[in-house]
């Protein structure tokens, strides 16, 4: 009996979350042509090296350094990138928020091309779950973190993105 | 219907009123032109409601009614979900051909989840029992359809009206309570009384609240492309969407 309530309660929760998802509806306001025109994946430049040990190395050479300066300029770099790292899956799910509007108003069908979109936001959400985790080990001494494949895959989304315009009809004639 | 405890009998007065009026709310508004089965599946709930009116509920013909009426029904509830999806996935081609095969897995998938159960429940030895050993697995399956259909709309900006999602909730919470209630009398527990107020209850809530929330205008909100229902949104969307392109289209040629 337990085991019955239990999964109706869960059950329950399940579908209020999906009724309140689909009620709140997918915000198309969000992605606009200006956010696209102003996008730009040289804006995430930084992260590549926000992390790279050889800074603090420089520090560390310098007279009057302690360990806690060298400390508190790695934790407050992991912050900054930590930051960064929220843009970039916020910019990456903008993207997937237009190449989904767009295969949901195609007129032709667009299956190999949602395949595709889920394939790599697996990929990418797989990528961000790898970096967080070496992030949360940079402290101990994991020295590899590289955000390279994931400016890589936003970039591939862009891409994928942008063939679907250029391949098929425009969206002016969708409609 | 003397023979119905006060309550139940409170409750199946309540029910054929709340009935009537929604089969008189779908007419009224045209609806019913729409959602075809959702209407058949009301006139045949309103009928079965009133068995208990005119015959006798210790009578073999009252068993009877009820078995036919109820199995009749069971085949009205996965047309009316059925047609639910198809209309809001109707002239979507872009997501057609992903949306059949999804269909078409969540339903195999739905059937394999809601068979398990039945090494639990106990043989049957009535025709309600049989029954209730047919419409449990049904019932469930169309629950697990739903939420698996409903998460693909989730996942995909459909276009979906505020009419859609009101019947979804509505069968939502109806299959899941009545596959619950029938689920525990096929486990031998037979609270009758109590499961029977429960159900009608539930009913007469789900009904009340279709009664409530559907509209014409629900269907109307509806924000489609290439649609007349409301024109101010399809106009601002259709304007976003071909920005939108031809910034793809400029980016595309640097």
């Amino acid at each position: 009996m337990l085991l019955i309530a239990i999964t109706i309660v869960l059950l329950l929760a399940c579908f209020a979350g999906l009724f309140w998802r689909l009620a709140s509806r997918f915000d198309a306001q969000q992605c606009t042509a200006e956010w696209l025109d102003s996008f730009s994946l040289k804006s995430y430049a930084p992260m590549e090296r926000l992390l790279d040990r050889s800074d603090l190395a420089f520090l560390a050479s310098q007279p009057g350094y302690r360990p806690a300066i060298g400390q508190r300029l790695m934790a407050e770099r992991r912050r900054i990138f930590r930051a960064y790292l929220r843009l970039l899956v916020r910019d990456f799910n903008q993207l997937i928020g237009i190449g989904k509007l767009m295969i949901v108003y195609s007129s032709r069908d667009q299956r190999e091309f949602a395949r595709s979109l889920r394939r790599q936001q697996v990929k990418f959400y797989a990528r961000v779950c790898a970096l967080q985790l070496q992030l949360a080990l940079y402290p101990v001494g994991w020295t590899s973190v590289d955000a390279r494949d994931l400016l890589a895959a936003l970039g591939a989304m862009r891409t994928k993105v942008r063939e679907l315009t250029s391949a098929g009809p425009s969206l002016a004639q969708w409609a | 219907m003397h023979q119905l405890p006060i309550e139940q009998q409170v409750l199946e007065v309540a029910q054929i009123a709340v009935l009537l009026a929604l089969c008189a709310k779908l007419w009224w508004s045209g609806l019913y032109k729409i959602y075809v089965f959702f209407f058949i599946y009301l006139l045949l709930e309103f009928f079965q409601s009133l068995i208990p009116v005119f015959v006798p509920l210790n009578g073999a013909l009252y068993l009877e009614s009820y078995v036919v009426s109820q199995a009749l029904i069971l085949c009205s509830y996965a047309l009316v979900v059925l047609e639910l999806y198809s209309i809001i996935l109707r002239d979507l081609e872009g997501i057609a051909s992903m949306a059949r095969r999804y269909i078409q897995i969540t339903l195999a998938l739905a059937i394999v989840l809601s068979l398990l159960p039945l090494a639990l429940e106990k043989t049957p030895n009535t025709w309600t029992g049989y029954l209730f050993i047919f419409e449990r697995p049904i019932l469930t399956s169309l629950v697990v359809l739903i939420l698996l259909i409903t998460g693909f709309l989730v996942y995909y900006p459909v276009p979906i009206g505020r009419n859609a999602i009101v019947y979804l909730m509505g069968y939502a919470t109806y299959f899941i309570e009545r596959a619950t209630t029938i689920f525990l009398n096929n486990l031998g527990h037979y609270w009758n009384r109590s499961l029977s107020s429960l159900e009608m209850s539930f009913s007469v809530i789900c009904l009340m609240f279709w009664l409530f929330c559907l509209n014409r205008r629900g269907e109307e909100k509806r924000v489609v492309v290439g649609h007349q229902w409301n024109p101010g949104d399809e106009q601002r969307l259709r304007a976003q969407l071909d920005a939108i392109n031809a910034s793809l289209l400029r980016s595309a040629r640097k």
